[in-house]
């Protein structure tokens, strides 16, 4: 290649990569679709920590977050064939990580059922339901959290899935009602319904941080 | 994002539980995220391309077919096989009254020879090779014959002039090919004298020793290199004498030093 296309070339990089920022969630996605691998990082960039930060939520453990985060990605890849832009890619990949992580619940609870250790439990800790105690240290100094941090998190990890994933959606993703009735393929009144209901378990819990 | 800062729209416990809710730290992914998700997808492309694969399960369980059939086939041809070698072969009986051959056997209907229990029971041996000629085989005519091929050894001598292997006349003679082939050939001296370990040649008017072998009937009889062997069994031999096949040693005359020695072969 000539020394003179060189300058040329990096400037067409750097548009590029200005460009894709520019670009809509649809529009990166179409690109990808076209074999346009940066696009797709791209798109990775955008919404790494969020699943991150929602899985880790729903899970309470953070390696397993990371781990169903990275597959969250791995399937929009090898489907992105069959997405189609009726839906916000949002709630798409939302809904992806949304059934990542209750497979992995149920997975938990299947493992715990033939665990011998379960037998011995206590009944307080049946309500956490299956979340056995993350006791593994966060990989990050900022990640420490205090004790109230600790208690909400265990008080959304006890409750059901079906009020959970709104839950988190709503107040800790912010997402729209309609998004998470898309993302939860229900109606928008039982949404707004589930919503109600799980804050009404997690005032049950933390009424002592609402005084 | 329009959705990463939301206001709290909420009043009373609501308001403080979504308030709550939104204030915990939130957590990034790792800085290998994208690599880890490329390396996943790579690994993924290339599962991909390694075409069809049978499950773990299927691929187990027709491996051990396979082992399965393999032992079977090799169970059958062990089986097959092992008879095969076990049985001897049978010569059929041909009564019109012609000889037939089969395998070394020859069936000839020729004077039965008188013969002990004991030639009876060696007959009932495997059938011998053209090499090892066995003695004539005679049974006599007027038994019966039995039915039941298989006879124990033990019982096999008590019982052997009145059990027959199915299908062999009683009355014919089995004789071994090789014996029948070499039976009333004349022995020539030097080739007699070979069997004692002698290698001798026709010199002195007898036949001389002209080597001895170490561990033979004649090295232990004491003949040495020089010996003349004038005569065996009391007759006088020369370049030319011979014996009948059915010939037994049991003297020779040797002259060493000018004296004539007389060795008794039955004593050795």
């Amino acid at each position: 290649m000539p020394l003179d296309n060189i300058e040329s070339l990096d400037t067409e990089v750097k548009r590029t990569t200005v460009a894709d920022e520019k670009l809509s969630d649809h529009e990166l996605i179409l690109a990808a679709k076209c074999g346009d691998e940066d696009a797709f990082a791209e798109i990775v960039g955008r919404y790494r920590n969020q699943i991150t930060n929602f899985l880790y939520r729903f899970l309470n453990d953070y390696d397993e977050a990371v781990d169903l985060a990275q597959e969250t990605f791995v399937r929009v890849y090898f489907a992105i064939d069959r997405y189609h832009t009726q839906f916000a890619f949002s709630t798409y990949i939302y809904r992806i990580a949304t059934n990542l992580a209750i497979s992995e619940i149920r997975r938990r609870k299947r493992r715990k059922l033939l665990s011998l250790t379960g037998l011995f439990q206590s009944d307080e800790d049946a309500d956490v339901e299956y979340q056995p105690a993350d006791e593994r240290s966060l990989p990050d100094a900022d990640l420490i959290e205090d004790e109230q941090s600790r208690t909400i998190a265990k008080a959304i990890a006890a409750l059901p899935e079906k009020y959970r994933v709104p839950i988190l959606l709503r107040d800790i993703e912010g997402r729209s009602y309609d998004e998470i009735a898309a993302i939860m393929d229900l109606g928008l009144g039982t949404t707004k319904s589930r919503i109600s209901r799980a804050r009404g378990l997690l005032k049950e819990k933390l009424d002592h941080y609402l005084k | 994002m329009e959705n990463d800062v939301h206001t709290n729209e909420y009043t009373g416990d609501d308001g403080r539980i979504v308030d709550l809710l939104a204030g915990l730290p939130r957590v990034a992914a790792p800085p290998d995220f994208d690599v880890r998700v490329r390396a996943r997808i790579a690994s993924g492309k290339a599962e991909a391309r390694s075409g069809f694969r049978l499950p773990a399960a299927v691929a187990y369980g027709v491996g051990l077919g396979v082992v399965l059939v393999a032992f079977g086939l090799f169970g059958v041809f062990w089986m097959y096989s092992g008879d095969a070698e076990g049985v001897p072969a049978v010569a059929t009986v041909d009564h019109s009254g012609q000889a037939e051959k089969t395998s070394n056997v020859v069936i000839s209907k020729e004077p039965p020879i008188p013969v002990s229990d004991d030639t009876v029971a060696a007959a009932r041996t495997p059938v011998p090779s053209a090499t090892d000629p066995s003695p004539t085989v005679e049974v006599k005519p007027d038994k019966k014959v039995a039915q039941t091929p298989e006879i124990k050894p033990d019982s096999a001598q008590r019982r052997a002039r009145t059990i027959y292997p199915k299908g062999i006349d009683p009355n014919l003679v089995i004789t071994p090919q090789a014996n029948a082939a070499e039976r009333g050939k004349p022995i020539q001296v030097k080739e007699l004298l070979s069997f004692l370990g002698v290698n001798s040649s026709f010199a002195e008017g007898g036949w001389r020793v002209d080597s001895v072998s170490a561990n033979s009937t004649a090295g232990r009889l004491g003949l040495k290199a020089g010996d003349v062997i004038t005569a065996i069994n009391d007759q006088a031999i020369n370049e030319n004498t011979s014996f009948a096949g059915s010939f037994s040693g049991k003297s020779l005359q040797i002259r060493r030093n000018g004296q004539n020695i007389h060795v008794d072969l039955a004593k050795k």
